[in-house]
């Protein structure tokens, strides 16, 4: 008997009466989405602009500093080319300064972002640029994350998935909040 | 009886000034989780809800684990199957030949330290990197983890520098946080472009999607998963929820009771692999059967490994993780660690005071103080006993059975003279190595608290 089979059978053997899927009833009527958002953002070190269609471009240039800008946005990606090659992800001259992407959607309750494949068009691009501006449409904002995987059971699926919620950061010294452990030292979100 | 918790956290108590320090870093975690705690509109039905989709998955384990297989092989994930430990470290040190790695980068996993792949790995010629820093700390000065979420708390930040300076060429007593983790930060984007695989654990197995769910702060296993042709992530079985909207339930949990945060940083959904990419899923039974084979304690496999427990415990806290001798330390690793070995874990389920503190904090409600409990009455009759404990117990219970006994042995007491109570003779009294008394056994009160229950009450 392999593995597999030993470990079903001993589970089989003892596992007696499926219990019901419960129910998840834990949605609340929530307002000032976007309120909720900023505040849980900034308290957690991610700035936030407030721009509208035409004000993106130039809170993206006024952010950046100048920096090497790479976006995988389409709209952006004129002004923006991706230059970045996934084969030789750690080539600096490849390696954006800035990277600007845009989230399908925003989660208020824990100012996490959904981004997939499709919007980052590289994965490795959520984690190995020092610095990252997200792009969030308000009106995408759900309240919590009920909310969330609901949107995400709806979208078509994805390969690789991720909320992000703020720079990478440690505590592991003494539990003293570091910024840029390993990933992006600074992560600015546009709302527009 | 060395290796016992009492006699490994003496050294944590009485040899360092570290017993006050620890326990404000764990409580400042817990208050932390309160905080979050209380943004929540009904946490406390999050809580049983939470409790109640894990016994459901576990009702139906054997389905969900097949469905969970079935989907992630039509992803192009691979799945293998671990009955042990030691399948465990056959099963990736294989799949790390067969696609040529020498070298691997790893995030946090309790799992794999559980069943010692770092070791195995090491001396079957592997060069193994930890690249969460806490666990890189602790890799670097060859501990374990003494925490399942933070695995340095119980370092200072001078002992952290001393290491880096020893192992890493930091400058010498440079002890900022900010320097030394930005540090190990180019140290370690070394390492993730030298690697040739990378080893994750799993948080969360989503059946229905096929799909691992890996939560971090740093970002680190991501940097590896992504960024390497072979990519292995091992998860224990009790890991899987049904779908996507349980999911949402436990990433609403998780950091919230685990470090106070509204999320982790980084909750990265692998599905399918990038092209070109080998990506493998091990579940890892280990015991597992064997817990879930005990209707007591099957819910003990409920955990989702948030720590809280530990945070909160006034034993944990005061007495640091690596008095445990077990890989998970605190209350539930005191649960599960007699399925690890009856004999010598029989202490564990002593390590605490019973307060069920873990009760009230822990997301999916496991009843640790009465597991705990329920192990202390199994393990006396199941397992030796310690002498001294028992001839202890049989004089008191004796005294403690009659009236007359307990006043006379109480008069008794307070007769015998201080100097000797507070003296090297009575093993309750720990001197520290430079001379000052470390626990010195309190005064005995000149009377009895029913002798000045009875005045008082004749004054008033
Ligand atoms: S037993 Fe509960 S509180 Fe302790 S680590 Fe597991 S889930 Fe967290």
């Amino acid at each position: 008997m392999d593995s597999k089979e030993r470990i079903l059978s001993s589970l089989k053997n003892v596992v007696g009466e499926p219990l019901p899927r419960p129910e998840i009833n834990l949605q609340y009527k929530t307002e000032a989405l976007t309120e909720i958002f900023i505040g849980v953002a900034e308290a957690s070190g991610t700035e936030v602009f407030l721009a509208t269609g035409d004000t993106v471009a130039e809170t993206i240039e006024t952010w950046s500093k100048g920096g090497n800008i790479q976006s995988s946005v389409p709209a952006l990606q004129k002004k923006y080319p991706l230059v970045f090659d996934e084969q030789v992800p750690f080539e600096k001259d490849k390696m954006p300064g800035i990277f600007v992407t845009e989230a399908s959607f925003g989660v208020a309750e824990n100012a996490a972002l959904w981004l997939t494949d499709h919007e980052l068009s590289s994965r490795l691009l959520a984690f190995i640029p020092e610095r990252i501006i997200v792009l969030l449409k308000a009106d995408t904002l759900v309240p919590t994350m009920h909310e969330a995987y609901e949107n995400i059971g709806a979208e078509p699926p994805f390969g690789f998935g991720l909320f992000m919620a703020g720079a990478s950061k440690t505590a592991d010294i003494e539990q003293t909040l570091v910024k840029g452990a390993q990933g992006a030292k600074e992560l600015a979100v546009i709302l527009y | 009886m060395k290796g016992t918790h009492a006699n490994l956290s003496k050294d944590f108590i009485t040899g360092s000034d570290k017993t006050d320090w620890h326990n404000n870093a764990l409580w400042f975690l817990r208050a932390k989780r309160d905080i979050q705690r209380d943004t929540i509109e009904d946490w406390e039905k999050l809580r049983s809800t939470a409790a109640a989709i894990k016994d459901h998955t576990l009702s139906r384990l054997p389905e969900y684990l097949q469905t969970f297989e079935e989907n992630a092989v039509k992803n192009g994930m691979q799945v293998h199957w671990a009955w042990d430990d030691k399948e465990l470290r056959e099963i990736t040190a294989k799949i790390l030949k067969d696609n040529n790695a020498r070298s691997v980068v790893k995030s946090k996993s309790m799992l794999t330290e559980e069943c010692g792949l770092n070791p195995y790995l090491e001396q079957e010629g592997f060069e193994v990197v930890d690249t969460d820093l806490g666990e890189r700390i602790v890799q670097l000065r060859k501990e374990h983890p003494s925490h399942i979420v933070v695995p340095a708390i119980h370092l200072k930040k001078e002992e952290v520098s001393d290491t880096f300076h020893e192992k890493m060429n930091t400058e010498k007593g440079n002890a900022s946080p900010d320097y030394l983790a930005s540090v190990a930060r180019e140290a370690l984007r070394k390492d993730f472009m030298k690697a040739d695989a990378a080893i994750t654990g799993v948080n969360f197995g989503v059946a229905e999607a096929g799909a691992v769910v890996v939560c971090t702060n740093e970002g680190n296993a991501d940097m590896g998963v992504h960024s390497k042709k072979t990519v292995i992530h091992c998860m224990g079985m009790e890991k899987l929820v049904p779908g996507y909207d349980e999911l949402a339930v436990f990433t609403r949990l998780l950091a919230r009771s685990a470090t106070g945060q509204p999320v982790t940083v980084f909750t990265s959904h692998y599905r399918k692999p990038r092209p070109e990419t080998t990506e493998h899923i091990i579940i890892v039974n280990n015991k597992r059967t064997d817990i879930f084979a005990d209707p007591e304690f099957r819910q003990a496999m409920r955990c989702i490994r948030c720590g809280a427990c530990m945070n909160t415990c006034p034993v944990y806290r005061r007495s640091g993780g690596h008095s445990y001798h077990h890989t998970v330390p605190g209350p539930i690793g005191s649960v599960l660690a007699p399925f690890y070995g009856k004999e010598k874990n029989k202490d564990l389920p002593f390590a605490s005071t019973l307060c069920g503190s873990c009760n009230n904090v822990c997301p999916v409600k496991i009843d640790l103080a009465g597991l705990l409990y329920r192990w202390r009455q199994k393990l006396t009759d199941e397992t030796s006993s310690d002498m001294s404990k028992k001839i202890g117990m049989e004089v008191g219970s004796k005294i403690l059975k009659s009236r007359k006994k307990y006043d006379l042995a109480g008069s008794v007491f307070r007769w015998v003279p201080k100097g000797l109570l507070q003296s090297g003779l009575n093993p309750w009294n720990v001197h520290l190595p430079d001379g000052r008394k470390g626990r010195v056994f309190p005064e005995v009160p000149k009377e009895s608290f029913r002798q000045w229950y009875k005045k008082n009450q004749e004054d008033s």
